[in-house]
C-alpha cells in the first residue's frame, strides 16, 4: 500500500510541477503585428496592461480604456478572446468566450480599435483568479495568436470564495468518511 | 471489512475540483486543465483506493481461539476370553 500511495503522490507532484503558470504573450510569428493594451483606473489605483507584458494584474473594480492594433491591415477578418480553462476535448470546446469580433470586411482599412469598458459590479464578489486568457485575430493577410496570464485581485473571503472553502471542507470530510471501514456480511 | 468506494469516487472527484479552485485562489496554479480535469480524476482514483482499503475505524481483531484438544481415544475393548 505504501508503494501505491507513493505512486499517487508522485503523479500529483508531476501534475503540479508541469502545470506551473507559463507567462507569455504574442506567439511568433506575429506576422500582422497584433498589439493590445489597456489602462484600468479604479479605487485601487491605475493598472497598465500590455500584450508584451508577462502578467496582467486586474483590479476588482474600475474603468478600462483599451486599445488594439495591427501593423498589417487585414480584411475579411475575425477574432475571439476566451478563458483557457483546459476544457477543450477534441471538437468539444467548453472554454468560456469573453468576446469576439467579425467577420468584418474592413472596407475602411482600419488598423486599430479602442474603447472604454466598465468592470461589471458583480466582479467585486469574485475570488482571486489566476487564469490564462487566449485570443486570435485572423484575416486574409494573416493571423496572430496570443495569450496572457491574468491575476485577478479578488476577495479571498468574499461570498464565492467562502462557498469554495466550504465545499472543499465538506468534500474532504466525505472523502474521509469513505475511508471508514464497514462490515460486509 | 471494506469502506465506501463509490462515495470515495464521488467525494474525490469534487474534492479534486474544489482543491484545484483553492490552489488557483491562492495563486499556486493557473486555472486550467490541471485543476479542472487532472486533479479531480486523480482524487477520484484516490477516493476509490481509500474506499476499498478503508483504513479508518478498523477494529483490531482478537486472536482466533485455539481449537479444542482432540478427544481422547476410546478405551480399548477388553480382550475376549478365548475358549
Amino acid at each position: 500500500m505504501r508503494r501505491r500511495i507513493a505512486m499517487v503522490a508522485g503523479a500529483a507532484a508531476v501534475v503540479l510541477v508541469t502545470s506551473a503558470p507559463a507567462y507569455a504573450t504574442m506567439e511568433p510569428p506575429n506576422a500582422i503585428g497584433c498589439h493590445g493594451s489597456a489602462t484600468i483606473t479604479g479605487e485601487d489605483g491605475t493598472f497598465e496592461i500590455d500584450s508584451d507584458d508577462d502578467l496582467a494584474v486586474i483590479p476588482s473594480s474600475g474603468s478600462a480604456a483599451w486599445e488594439g492594433s495591427i501593423t498589417t491591415v487585414t480584411h475579411d477578418h475575425a477574432g475571439e478572446v476566451w478563458a483557457d480553462l483546459g476544457l477543450e476535448f477534441g471538437p468539444i470546446d467548453l472554454n468560456p468566450s469573453i468576446g469576439s469580433w467579425g467577420e468584418s470586411e474592413n472596407a475602411k482599412d482600419e488598423s486599430m480599435s479602442s474603447g472604454v469598458k466598465e468592470i461589471p459590479s458583480f466582479v467585486k464578489n469574485l475570488p482571486p483568479l489566476l487564469i490564462t486568457i487566449r485570443g486570435f485575430h485572423e484575416g486574409d493577410e494573416g493571423r496572430c495568436d496570443g495569450f496572457v496570464a491574468v491575476d485577478f485581485d479578488g476577495k479571498l473571503f468574499g461570498p464565492v470564495a467562502l462557498g469554495v472553502h466550504g465545499a472543499t471542507i465538506l468534500t474532504a470530510l466525505m472523502l474521509a468518511s469513505a475511508a471508514r471501514a464497514r462490515k460486509v456480511l | 471489512m471494506r469502506g465506501h468506494p463509490v462515495r470515495g469516487a464521488i467525494a474525490g472527484l469534487f474534492f479534486g475540483l474544489f482543491l484545484g479552485l483553492e490552489l488557483m485562489m491562492f495563486k499556486v496554479l493557473t486555472l486550467g486543465r490541471t485543476s479542472t480535469v487532472f486533479l479531480p480524476l486523480l482524487f477520484m482514483v484516490l477516493g476509490i483506493v481509500i474506499g476499498l482499503w478503508a483504513p479508518l475505524g478498523r477494529r483490531r481483531t482478537a486472536a482466533a481461539p485455539l481449537p479444542p484438544p482432540p478427544a481422547p481415544p476410546p478405551p480399548a475393548a477388553p480382550p475376549a476370553d478365548g475358549g
